[in-house]
């Protein structure tokens, strides 16, 4: 009587050579893993969070994300033109406008005599899922002019009369502010 | 990405469970249909005493959780909701006597001193409940360990609750497996075999560990990358916590994964569901994920040569590339892993599973790839037509770039699978070329994709000719015009031909069929034998088959003595006919009758 195997068909000759592939790609994967674990241990952000002047544009964008990130919406809206806080002044200081927010990591800084673009890139956390929370990174431009001050000399920006600088257009969070000409 | 992968693990979970539900009054849980009379009433009573144990069970299991909350002291809460521990001790108040009651009637059924034990063993209903109970607190569990565990490593709080589901749905786990153990061996189940409880604990814990290794080795990379040439301006969470979530991930995943894949199911044969497991969920979503991986990585290396990227600097543009290649890597270890597990077990015929793996697989590259040609197109008009005015456009440079990433992913994808299938068929015998071209899942691929396109291509057409007729109406029909539908007219371009080809395939396909096509049903066959539902369960597991069982009474039991299983099978493969009806003489040996369709 043939065994019930061999309706299926021929079993292949090499059957100790493939259970070995088969545990060779199970130890790869392991390895892998381990890799992954080694890799975790030694990449801890060893350089922590980064300090500038404090009238610099990566200061300012600093300031604004740790008041968003802490939810201090007026003290947020101080960072912004007068103009932008005056209209997104309401908006930074709601509840629903506080996001939660893991990490935000400056990539680039573009500096002109009277504009700044920083580049931040913001990993987002949202949702409590049952293993932990969802993230995603989104990657914002802060768009910063110099702040004028009548008798202020000129300073480290590099902006002749400016004390330090304001973020000019809406920011992340924000999409639009009300009553902003042109938002 | 996690909480996505559960919702769709919680919807495939119900339709499963429907699916299963649906069946369960007469099935069991190998593809053999009992012949046994079944009392309705008594399968309906046994899903609700069931139903009405799981419910209890949860209750119980979320009363305790509750209960050993409260005695935890929770970080960073100043005070407690009292409606929690009301809702706790009520849960347990009531659940608690109602579940042990429910239990002890279920022990009671399944006492061998019943005269009914045996039938409630092997019912269907019996097989629901326990992968029910199984899969959901397995996944429950995993849930609430990964928070206790991430509490111990990471700088999460403690959640209190966590920590009782944790111990409850662990216990209610522990329960239940020993139950299921023996109502595999009381089916005759052989040890190894890949039950459905054993695949869904499979999947969880590979997914698990997939998504924890990939998470965590990502978030290591992209710590260290930004170490190497970023500022970190806010860190609420640090990268060595956020490392450690995903990293306990993978380690609660990697232990489910060894004790239910490596330990139970890893070694059964090639029967269908073990084949669909690897198939579908190791082969072709570790392919997926790989060919993700690497589409994102050839689009940036792309849009930094040709394109006009958003950063100025190779850093900033290129902070992507850790995370996709970890994904490139984690989906060709998963891909790997499991074409060397189903390398163990070659398979002499082409499944049903292997047809939806290469037709997913087909479809997948083509969408990728036509989605490519759509954006070719519209990039082309807007180069050809596009108005100097227009603002707020991707450069085109860019736009080709993605096209170009697009269609050299999905191309070869499609290429491969797609004409492959068609290479292996035209080269086939003619009852295996007619079982591929009948088969379902090549219908389905092929009416879905042709479905999908020509609807697709409609409604773009409408919205094409909409604008064209506004523009002519209003006379200012001219280039304008054009560049204006240009995305409709690439929707309608590339949907159309997708739609025209699948179209003239399914033709030729029918034409090919013969005119009956008595290949389009599952074969039967019924066995009529001393142990003949042995004997029904051991050809329906390793081939898609109908069988049935009669039990031959009055005569000493001589289980598959003399039965020419192969030559069944070889019955069955070389064409019609479809019915067979297996019959043991009193000699002990066996008539095999082939029935007239």
């Amino acid at each position: 009587m043939a065994p019930a195997r061999a309706i299926i068909g021929p079993v292949s000759g090499s059957r100790r050579s493939q259970r070995r592939n088969s545990r060779v790609a199970l130890a790869a994967i392991a390895g892998l893993a381990l890799v992954a674990l080694a890799l975790a241990a030694i990449a801890t952000g060893r350089r922590g969070v980064a300090s500038y002047p404090a009238d610099s544009p990566e200061a300012t964008v600093q300031r604004y994300l740790d008041a968003v990130s802490d939810g201090r919406g007026a003290d947020a809206a101080a960072e912004l033109t007068d103009e932008l806080a005056d209209a997104c002044r309401s908006r930074l200081t709601t509840y629903y406008f506080q996001p939660e927010f893991t990490r935000a990591v400056l990539t680039e800084v573009e500096r002109r005599d009277d504009q700044a673009v920083v580049r931040v890139d913001i990993t987002e956390s949202y949702g409590g899922g049952p293993f932990g929370p969802d993230e995603n990174t989104v990657r914002t431009t802060f768009v910063l002019t110099p702040r004028r001050a009548p008798t202020a000399p000129t300073n480290s920006s590099g902006a002749d009369g400016a004390a330090g600088w304001a973020i000019s257009e809406v920011p992340w969070p924000l999409y639009d502010c009300p009553g902003l000409v042109g938002a | 990405m996690i909480s996505a992968f559960l919702n769709f693990a919680l919807l495939a979970a119900i339709v499963f469970g429907i699916a299963k539900a649906i069946g369960a009054l007469r099935r069991t849980d190998t593809g053999f249909e009992p012949d046994e009379p079944t009392d309705v009433r008594e399968a309906v009573a046994r899903l609700f005493r069931l139903g009405l144990l799981a419910a209890t069970l949860v209750l119980t299991a979320e009363g305790i959780a509750g209960l050993v909350g409260e005695a935890i002291p929770r970080s960073g809460t100043l005070s407690r909701d009292p409606a929690e521990l009301a809702r706790a001790l009520a849960f347990t108040v009531v659940g608690v006597p109602a579940a042990l009651g429910l239990a002890a009637w279920t022990r009671r059924k399944l006492a061998p001193a019943d005269a009914d034990a045996d039938a409630e063993l092997r019912s269907g209903g019996w097989g629901l409940y326990l992968f029910a109970t199984l899969t959901v607190s397995l996944l429950v569990a995993l849930a609430a360990w990964h928070s206790v565990a991430a509490w111990a490593v990471a700088a999460d709080d403690l959640d209190g609750d966590a920590v009782g589901r944790a111990l409850s749905w662990t216990a209610l786990w522990a329960l239940h497996w020993p139950l299921a153990r023996r109502r595999s061996a009381a089916l005759g189940v052989p040890a190894g075999r890949a039950e459905p409880y054993l695949l869904a604990g499979s999947a969880i814990g590979l997914v698990s560990l997939a998504l924890g290794t990939g998470l965590a080795a990502a978030r290591a990379l992209d710590g260290v990358y930004e170490d190497r040439y970023f500022d970190v301006l806010v860190s609420g969470t640090g990268v060595r916590d956020r490392v450690a979530e995903q990293a306990v991930l993978a380690a609660l995943g990697g232990a489910t994964w060894v004790w239910y894949w490596v330990r139970h199911a890893r070694n059964d044969g090639p029967n269908p569901r073990w084949h669909a497991y690897v198939l579908l969920l190791g082969v072709l979503g570790g392919l997926a994920t790989a060919v993700v991986g690497g589409a994102r990585l050839a689009h940036a290396v792309g849009l930094w040569i040709f394109g006009r990227p958003d950063a100025s600097t190779a850093a900033a543009h290129f902070s992507s590339v850790p995370g996709a290649a970890v994904t490139l890597v984690v989906g060709a270890a998963l891909w790997w892993y499991h074409r060397s597990v189903l390398d163990l077990h070659p398979a002499s015929e082409r499944t049903e599973a292997d047809r939806i793996y290469d037709y997913l697989a087909a479809a997948v590259g083509l969408v990728t790839a036509t989605v490519g040609v759509i954006v070719a197109f519209v990039a082309l008009i807007e180069a050809l037509a596009g108005p100097e005015s227009a603002v707020d456009r991707s450069p085109l440079a860019n736009t080709v770039v993605l096209a170009a990433t697009l269609v050299l992913v999905g191309a070869p994808v499609w290429t491969v699978f797609w004409f492959g299938v068609q290479r292996r068929t035209a080269r086939a015998s003619e009852a295996a070329r007619v079982a591929e071209l009948g088969s379902i899942s090549r219908r389905v691929h092929l009416l879905a994709l042709f479905g999908v396109a020509a609807v697709a291509a409609l409604v773009a057409l409408v919205v094409l000719l909409i604008g064209v007729f506004e523009d002519i109406a209003e006379g200012r029909a001219g280039t304008e015009t054009v560049f204006r539908v240009r995305v409709a007219a690439g929707i309608v371009a590339g949907t159309g031909v997708v739609a025209a080809y699948h179209a003239v395939v399914f033709r030729e396909d029918r034409a090919a069929l013969p005119a009956a096509r008595p290949a389009l049903a599952r074969p039967e066959v019924l066995v009529i034998a001393t142990g003949a539902p042995a004997l029904a369960r051991e050809l329906a597991s390793n081939n898609d088959l109908r069988v049935r069982a009669w039990e031959v009474a009055d005569r000493a039991p001589a289980v598959g003595a003399g039965l020419d299983l192969d030559g069944v099978a070889v019955a069955l493969r070389d064409g019609p006919p479809l019915r067979l009806v297996v019959v043991e003489r009193a000699d002990g040996s066996y008539d095999v009758i082939a029935i007239r369709s």
